[in-house]
């Protein structure tokens, strides 16, 4: 770093620190990156014996014979397919809902507007167990049991508390000028929501798709208790196939694991840039 | 074009306990066809609540305005055909600069050809023309307001409506973009109305300024005008910089005719009255008064100069501020503070003793109880 340049003045002095500060990062990204990596590794190997023994060895010799296994014996085929249904559809309705209610509670004044509110944040602090047997009930009353609206309707309300409030802080950090200048324009309540704040919201819409997918996608207790036939079944209940009481086929599993993680990290890899801005959104002008 | 008028205009907003805020009160104005009106005040003085009244952004607790002879409090923001340009200039970020001018048109359905030409020809007159395909956010500060003012001028309005548009710029900009919108609006003959707090855009850009305070309209005058006849202490202090100089006194009667004499022990100040000053002020002999001077209507020197008229006061310079093209002096007679004007050369160091000369016939009288001014200077 040049000492003239002026501008630069100061860094020399604080490169070690920088390079510690860069290692600390590299440690930090490797405790997060490692177990995904473990479990890719051991998802060639061909025994319980070789993952147990020397779980942090390389495998012996490169096979997709536990990959062929997983998609058979774990259906995982079908059960994709059930997979993309629940969480394409529940982001979706949480979206839609979401944006929708977040532009009514952050734009239009009607009586009680934060006491609704209110009522959505406590959606997210109540744990899924609280209310489990009541939706069990609720299930059944609408007809839905036993089918993927079993689980794409309870998804989209559990996911939609963040997913207001998120809408409602972006659309209130929005300049109100804006709505404003479009009103001069000549722009009706409808064509303000869709041809300009939904189209300004695009960091907020991609983080609640990539929270919702990822919520959806992974979510195992209530897609296990909701759903009994087998044919609609999703994939992280599919897993469950390989687990035995006497005898996990392990390095099926972790197959099976490895390939139902590769859409949320390919959900995460389009959205990453967007959902950080989307999550700061309001925080910094 | 159009001629808007506001016939005893009150905006009244509920405050958070419920009581009644005045931000506009009563407020009665006419902008002339082609005319190019500035509102200007301090903060919270209502300006830019009469302007939002004006655009139907805000509604009218009462009196009415009209444009063109139709009354408008009834109707919608865009169908009163005024275009309005805002201060942090409100473009649509996820469109270019060529779509956000073109969509007021789109929704009203204009054909393609002739959106294309009046963005094309507005852009020219700004000249934006090579920044049309870009985003907002890929533009300066000033290009982000010609863009909205090119949004304003597409849509040909009755009246454009400018709400403080040059206050997020830096100085540099300011003074460029003030001059485009001046011939901007020689250029287009349109009705503006042009809200600022900056008292040196109302001077260098209106017709006619009106000064508000508290909600309401101080006065209405051209800018010599109202920098020559101020109607009170409020606009002959607002506007000018440095402000005008206001020294509290009384009137008293001496042998040799009448005189201003500062408050305070010891005074500083005596200063004899002019003929038609001492016939106009007469009543108030023995009356607390205030004097107000322009800080160029005082000439300083180091010896006593010989004047017929007694209007020689002797002062200690506290502060020099030299600008390069004039030297402002801050000085101290008896408890007055008061600043002058003076050229750039002019010698002097703090603590010097000087002795001012007040031009008599420059000089402003007020009431201090009403704040209204007592006589014309000339």
């Amino acid at each position: 770093m040049g000492k003239g340049s002026g501008v630069n003045e100061g860094q020399p002095m604080s490169r070690p620190r920088s390079y510690f500060k860069t290692l600390a990062w590299m440690l930090l990204a490797l405790v997060f990156f490692y177990p995904m990596l473990w479990m890719a590794l051991s998802s060639f190997k061909s025994s319980n014996v070789e993952i147990f023994g020397h779980p942090f060895s390389l495998p012996h010799q490169i096979s997709l014979a536990n990959y062929q296994k997983a998609v058979r014996q774990g259906h995982l085929g079908a059960y994709f397919i059930n997979s993309l249904w629940v969480t394409g559809l529940s982001a979706a309705a949480v979206v839609c809902f979401g944006a929708w209610a977040g532009f009514a509670l952050s734009k239009a004044r009607f009586p009680f507007r934060k006491f609704w509110l209110a009522l959505f944040f406590i959606g997210m602090i109540l744990p899924v167990q609280s209310y489990l047997i009541p939706l069990t009930g609720l299930l059944e009353m609408l007809g839905v049991h036993d089918s993927l609206w079993a689980l794409i309707l309870p998804y989209t309300a559990q996911n939609l508390p963040v997913a207001i409030l998120l809408f409602t802080a972006f659309f209130v950090s929005l300049p109100a000028e804006l709505e404003e200048a479009a009103k001069l324009d000549g722009v009706r309540t409808a064509r303000f929501y869709f041809s300009i704040l939904l189209p300004v919201a695009r960091p907020a819409v991609a983080t609640i798709v990539a929270i919702t997918c990822l919520n959806t996608w992974n979510e195992f207790l209530m897609a296990m208790l909701f759903i009994v036939d087998p044919a609609m079944k999703t994939l992280p209940v599919g897993m469950i196939a390989f687990e035995q009481a006497h005898n996990t086929d392990y390095p099926a599993l972790l197959a099976g694991l490895s390939l139902i993680s590769v859409p949320t990290l390919l959900v995460y890899a389009i959205f990453n840039k967007q959902v950080i801005r989307g999550v700061i959104a309001g925080a910094v002008k | 074009m159009a001629r808007i008028v506001l016939d005893k205009v009150s905006k009244i907003f509920k405050g958070p306990k419920g009581e009644e805020v005045r931000a506009v009160n009563n407020v009665s104005l006419t902008i002339e066809n082609q005319e190019f009106l500035v509102l200007v005040g301090p903060s919270g003085c209502g300006k830019s609540t009469t302007l939002r009244m004006m655009a139907g952004l805000e509604e009218v607790s009462r009196g009415t305005i009209s444009i063109d002879g139709k009354v408008v409090n009834d109707v919608e923001p865009k169908n009163r055909d005024v275009a309005m340009v805002f201060q942090n200039y409100a473009l649509y970020p996820h469109m270019t600069v060529y779509e956000n001018m073109a969509f007021g048109l789109k929704l009203r359905r204009y054909p393609r050809a002739e959106i294309d030409l009046r963005v094309s020809q507005a852009a020219e007159i700004l000249g934006i023309t090579p920044l049309l395909d870009r985003l907002p956010r890929a533009l300066s500060g000033g290009q982000r307001q010609r863009v909205a003012v090119g949004r304003a001028i597409v849509r040909q309005p009755k009246a454009f409506l400018f709400d403080e548009p040059l206050s997020n710029l830096d100085a540099q900009m300011r003074v460029q973009m003030r001059m485009e919108l001046s011939r901007l609006h020689q250029r287009l003959a349109a009705t503006m109305v042009y809200v600022t707090h900056d008292q040196v855009e109302a001077m260098t850009m209106g017709d006619r300024i009106a000064v508000l305070k508290n909600g309401e309209v101080q006065q209405i005058a051209g800018p010599l005008e109202l920098y020559r006849h101020p109607v009170n202490l409020f606009v002959a202090g607002f506007i000018g910089a440095p402000p005008m100089n206001f020294f509290r006194g009384v009137l008293s009667r001496d042998s040799d005719g009448l005189h201003f004499c500062g408050d305070g022990a010891p005074a500083g100040i005596k200063v004899k009255l002019l003929p038609e000053q001492a016939a106009q002020l007469e009543p108030r002999v023995d009356n607390p008064i205030v004097l107000g001077l322009r800080p160029e209507d005082a000439r300083l020197a180091t010896d006593s100069p010989r004047t017929a008229n007694g209007s020689v006061v002797e002062a200690v310079v506290e502060l020099i501020e030299p600008l390069g093209a004039e030297t402002h002096f801050h000085l101290k007679t008896g408890q007055h503070g008061f600043i002058c004007r003076m050229p750039a050369a002019e010698p002097g160091k703090p603590g010097q003793k000087m002795f001012v000369v007040f031009d008599l016939t420059k000089c402003h009288f007020f009431d201090p109880t009403t704040e209204l001014s007592l006589t014309k200077p000339r």
